[in-house]
């Protein structure tokens, strides 16, 4: 089987891709062919295409810039449908599949006459900076609803998918004594190395073969091809008992030695190839004692007019497009070098019979190419060809002009020392310019790292090796016989050449945010001189590549128009991570309820095959209120269910409390200290309320708290702060007090909780317990039975919430849906109602309790009316702050009953609360606020609600206006009193 | 990162709530500490937060429920030992546990270090 689409620039023979296998794939909708082991890139460059897209903000034509991660232009849309839409794919990473589809970004209309393009003929209009100083006509509004919509349509890097992901990612712990990161030759030597000495290794590359540059470069290692001979050292490495993962990028290093690393799973096979219930991808967080940094260099370019044209790209990608796909990138190409590396290119270009020229921009060099044309002393100066390259003027010792198309481009090596500063530049460790080799090396390393390769300054592979064997020396490796390295490409430092003399606008930096030679000129001549600045107003170094092939030289530039040295500009600080991942890989399996799951009641399955509509509080999901036939609204049923507690007998869920199990010898002494009330004459059999303070003499939670034994207690804390009240509870015992004897812990989930409220709870409950005297002498008001239901533990409480006679009964969890059925049967001649979440509100609010609306953080006890409920015969959490001033203030806010006038008027929550209709209705002139509304209480026949409002005692019996700005801003007419409405003498709770 | 709990060994930082700086202790229970003086403003509010080591508390919410304090520098988060919080206003509190360079959670429990 052949391809049968035409790929002019293939050659007959060469490269790593498999010529038996074709794949058909389609770029813009059109179908090309190209080989398994192709990049989208090779396939389309062999094919012919030089156009891959447009840039950023001039619109302008860009082709393949790099064979590698650094890619700036050649950014490609990857669609499988709607959800899978997913822009950004760098086509030089992009394996070729069959079935592939990919499209360009950045135009309105087809690719070749991008509508957009008027931005490119009016760029002297759009310079640095640009943005943030033109759209200021109009001010805020004129940005927000012309400028900025049309900015961002203009400017932007692809289309996002509209629907959720649809693909699955795991995240995965990862261990290693040693992580590499980069599997070339240098990478793979110090893992070999360390493997051997009997360290478990693990070798991160993040290209889809390892072996870097030795896969492509043409050099022969102990007389193997580069390809076989890193066969022969992952075959190796493996039988050492290490690991090598190609396609995972190790893109950010964190402290401890943990390491954030992105393996690819299935983004390179067809959908058809990939295995049912696979990850896309595997976020793996590595934990390892040791890093060896291999993680290579990236070319750098240098500043001419049109160096972005379609054609233009590095000398490397030229290379390894030949080495390792067999693409000649162009029939008759240029090179134009800085150094010595563009040598090896330019002989292997010709070599396979191209016409090729290479222009040095050293006078003094003395290297040759077999059937190379040579320039010496010579710089590019000018691309031509907007669509694709087809001419290239030059300058300096000689000028003229070159019939070219592919002009390959080396202005030397950037070791990649991106990953070597995420941490190390808290230690102030920064990236370290040499002056010699024109690159930064990484910063000063910490004990457990090392670094091997090209990223070290090495040139050529000899002395990557050497580095490769220093760094194993470093971590305890095992000796290695080194490899005689054949036809070694040449590499020298480059002559240090940032931007060609006279390069201006349209002499490209930073391709993919298209920032210009000139742009960092206007940035220095506006006075910004520290590279960080420089970076935010030319956007050099920004968006997905991050300017790994621009950020050097833009600096560099800096540091000339400003008159300084290299190294005291400095590198912009690196951040992970190095190449983009997508967000689903963080969130791996923890998306929508595995994130945050539901807590289900046991009586759950009841209440929802019983008409319940739930609400979420917190995790929990909660009967809200149940509906019965013919009720039109929530509000009808819940004011049913009020009335039939207050009338009859109600029952109610509240296995949602928090529940806390103390024991110990000083129990009774802990609740002294936690609580601001006594515990320790509390007698075995009876509840009592509680109300904790923070430190800092804030209210904290409420709860009842019954006492089970001499040294047992049972506590329940409010749904809402049932976890934050067990961390208090170890904080104050762990930190203050470590020497009482008390344990205690969470048994929330281990007890279902239900509520019998009403005139005929009594009955009901000696009903479901016929042997238990439940009557008033026998149980009195919180008074607590310990007991059995069915052999099973019981614990009964006469405690109220609703302000009715009311008790409250725990069982375990597991009986606890039998035990309400049970209730619900036997209570069934009384017509026990269940109730939710909003009669509940509209029976406490009657009642005046406080809940969460009321205990916000903000409250002492005497704002809630509960001063009086502090014992001055001891300390407590929070007493010695409850005595400041402020607490005294006459102006503080307390909490105060409102009735509403109008029959017809609901108060608003969070309503701000005024003693005039006349306004101003602001901070001027407010008392205060609501917290609580019950939307109807059938015991005033009109909306109620608590409020916290100054000089609460003078307004009793006045009349107020709570007004809603978020609402509707009606002005409603309430009367403040009380805010215990119902039964204010506890006749109900206590008879 | 990963934070040495004395009682689980190195765990990941995930699994701990921070609280804050560790700086004075609790005020003595019953004192006449005024909330206005120094004992209880130091203990509550004023925290000399460095650009250095740092003691601060962490819960171990996810794991043993322990309080504890870490030893952290607040600008490498070099973590450098942790002392249960129990232990660490005692005057003859035992000698801080647990350092990052320790292979096994055995090893960094172990009451002498390295």
């Amino acid at each position: 089987m052949t391809a049968s689409l035409p790929q002019p620039l293939r050659l007959r023979q060469g490269g790593l891709i498999n010529r038996n296998q074709p794949l058909t794939f389609t770029f813009d909708r059109r179908v090309y062919q190209g080989y398994e082991g192709d990049s989208l890139a090779s396939a389309l460059l062999a094919s012919g295409v030089k156009l891959f897209g447009r840039s950023f903000k001039y619109h302008r034509p860009r082709g393949v810039f790099s064979a590698g991660p650094e890619e700036p232009s050649a950014l490609v849309e990857i669609d499988q449908g709607k959800a899978e839409r997913d822009p950004n794919h760098r086509a030089t990473m992009v394996e070729l599949y069959e079935g592939l589809e990919t499209f360009s970004q950045n135009h309105i209309g087809p690719l070749e006459l991008d509508l957009m393009e008027a931005n490119d003929l009016i760029s002297r209009f759009l310079p640095a900076g640009f943005y943030y100083k033109t759209f200021f006509f109009g001010g805020l509004q004129a940005w927000y609803r012309f400028y900025e919509p049309i900015i961002r349509r203009a400017a932007g890097l692809g289309r996002p998918p509209m629907e959720a992901d649809p693909h699955h990612y795991d995240k995965i712990y990862t261990f290693a004594d040693t992580l590499v990161v980069g599997g070339g030759i240098a990478g793979l030597t110090t893992a070999l190395s360390l493997a051997r000495a009997g360290q478990s290794v693990l070798v991160c590359d993040e290209r889809d073969r390892v072996g870097g540059a030795a896969l492509w470069q043409g050099e022969r290692f102990d007389g193997q091809s580069g390809a076989a001979y890193v066969d022969h050292l992952v075959a190796e490495i493996e039988a050492a008992g290490g690991r090598v993962l190609p396609r995972t990028t190790v893109f950010g290093v964190y402290d401890g030695g943990t390491y954030g690393a992105l393996e690819r799973c299935h983004d390179h096979l067809a959908k058809a190839g990939r295995r049912a219930h696979t990850a896309r991808m595997k976020y793996h967080r590595i934990q390892a004692d040791r890093v060896v940094y291999a993680t290579g260099a990236i070319e750098r370019s240098v500043g001419f007019m049109g160096n972005d044209r379609p054609g233009v790209m590095l000398a490397s990608a030229g290379h390894a497009y030949l080495g390792r796909y067999g693409v000649r990138v162009g029939q008759q190409p240029t090179i134009f070098t800085t150094n010595d590396g563009g040598y090896a290119v330019a002989a292997a270009l010709a070599a396979t019979g191209a016409d090729v020229t290479l222009l040095d921009a050293r006078a003094d060099s003395r290297l040759e190419a077999e059937g190379v044309r040579v320039l010496r002393g010579v710089h590019a100066t000018q691309a031509h060809g907007r669509m694709g390259l087809h001419r290239v003027d030059y300058g300096g010792a000689q000028s003229g002009s070159l019939s070219t198309d592919a002009l390959l481009v080396s202005g030397g090596w950037n070791p990649a020392v991106h990953l070597t500063s995420h941490t190390n530049d808290r230690r102030q460790s920064k990236p370290v310019y040499d002056a010699n080799l024109r690159a930064f090396l990484p910063p000063e390393l910490v004990d457990s790292e090392a670094a091997a390769g090209s990223v070290t300054g090495a040139l050529g592979t000899v002395d990557c090796l050497a580095s490769a064997a220093a760094a194993a020396a470093k971590f305890g490796g095992a000796a290695l016989d080194t490899p005689a390295v054949d036809e070694a490409v040449a590499v020298s430092a480059p002559k240090e050449l940032w931007a060609v003399p006279g390069a201006g606008k349209a002499a490209f930096l930073d391709l993919q945010n298209d920032a210009t030679v000139k742009d960092v000129g206007l940035a220095a001549q506006e006075g910004f001189r520290s590279v960080e600045h420089m970076k935010r107003f030319t956007t050099l170094g920004m968006a997905t590549d991050q300017g790994k092939t621009s950020n050097v030289n833009g600096l560099a530039l800096l540091a000339a128009a400003t008159g300084r040295e290299i190294s005291a500009v400095g590198t912009t600080t690196f951040r992970p991570p190095y190449t983009p991942v997508p967000m689903g890989a963080f969130a791996g399996h923890h998306r929508q309820r595995d994130y945050e799951p539901f807590r289900y009641s046991p009586v759950y399955d009841w209440a929802e095959a019983n008409g319940a509509t739930f609400v979420e509080a917190g995790l929990w999901m909660r009967p809200s209120w149940y509906t019965q036939t013919g009720e039109a609204d929530w509000l009808e049923s819940a004011v049913r269910e009020t009335r039939a507690t207050r009338d009859q007998l109600g029952i109610t869920d509240v296995s949602t409390l928090g529940k806390i199990d103390i024991q110990g010898p000083d129990a009774a002494e802990f609740l002294n200290r936690l609580y601001t009330n006594g515990w320790k004459s509390l007698p075995v059999g009876k509840a009592r309320y509680g109300l904790m303070l923070r430190e800092d003499g804030f209210v904290f939670d409420d709860g009842t708290t019954s006492r089970l034994a001499e040294d047992h207690f049972y506590m329940t804390t409010t749904t809402a702060k049932a976890a934050a009240v067990m961390a208090h509870m170890e904080f104050v015992h762990q930190s203050a007090w470590p020497d009482l004897q008390v344990a205690f812990a969470s048994v929330t989930d281990q007890w279902g909780g239900l509520a019998l409220a009403g005139p005929k709870s009594r009955d009901c409950l000696a009903a479901l317990f016929p042997e238990l005297d439940v009557s008033n002498d026998g149980m009195p008001f919180m008074g607590v039975i310990e007991t059995t239901w069915k052999g099973h533990t019981a614990r009964l409480f006469r405690i109220s919430f609703s302000g009715e006679l009311a008790y409250e009964v725990a069982v375990p969890a597991d009986v606890f849906d039998a035990f309400w059925r049970e209730a619900m049967a036997v209570g069934a001649q009384w017509d026990i109602t269940p109730y939710g979440l909003e009669a509940l509100n509209i029976l406490r609010i009657e009642k005046g309790h406080v809940t969460g609306g009321e205990l916000d953080g903000r409250v002492s006890m005497d704002d809630v009316g509960l001063g009086k409920m502090v014992s001055t015969k001891k300390d407590f959490v929070g007493k010695a702050m409850s005595g400041r001033t402020a607490f005294t203030d006459p102006d503080r806010v307390k909490m105060i009953g409102l009735v509403a006038t109008q029959v017809d008027e609901r108060i608003i929550g969070g309503g701000i609360v005024f003693d005039s209709k006349d306004g101003p209705f602001d901070h001027t002139t407010m008392l205060g606020y609501v917290t609580s509304v019950a939307a109807f209480s059938p015991l005033k026949d009109r909306s109620i609600a608590l409020a916290f409002i100054k000089n609460a005692a003078d307004y009793h019996s006045k009349t107020l206006y709570v007004v809603s700005h978020v609402h509707n801003r009606a002005i409603i007419e309430v009367t403040a009193e009380s805010p215990h409405f119902y039964d204010p003498k506890n006749e109900k709770v206590t008879g | 990162m990963l934070i040495p709990c004395p009682h689980c060994g190195l765990r990941p930082s995930e699994e701990f709530v921070p609280k804050g700086l560790a700086e004075a202790p609790r005020p003595a229970l019953g004192g006449r500490a005024k909330p206005d003086g120094p004992a209880w403003q130091n203990y509550l509010h004023l925290r000399d937060n460095v650009a250095d080591h740092n003691h601060e508390y962490f819960h171990h919410a996810l794991g043993c429920r322990s309080w504890i304090v870490v030893h952290r520098h607040t600008l490498t988060h070099e973590v450098t030992g942790a002392t249960m919080a129990a232990d660490f206003w005692k005057a003859d509190k035992p000698a801080t546990t647990g350092t990052q360079d320790a292979k096994s959670p055995a090893a960094e429990t172990a009451e002498d270090g390295q």
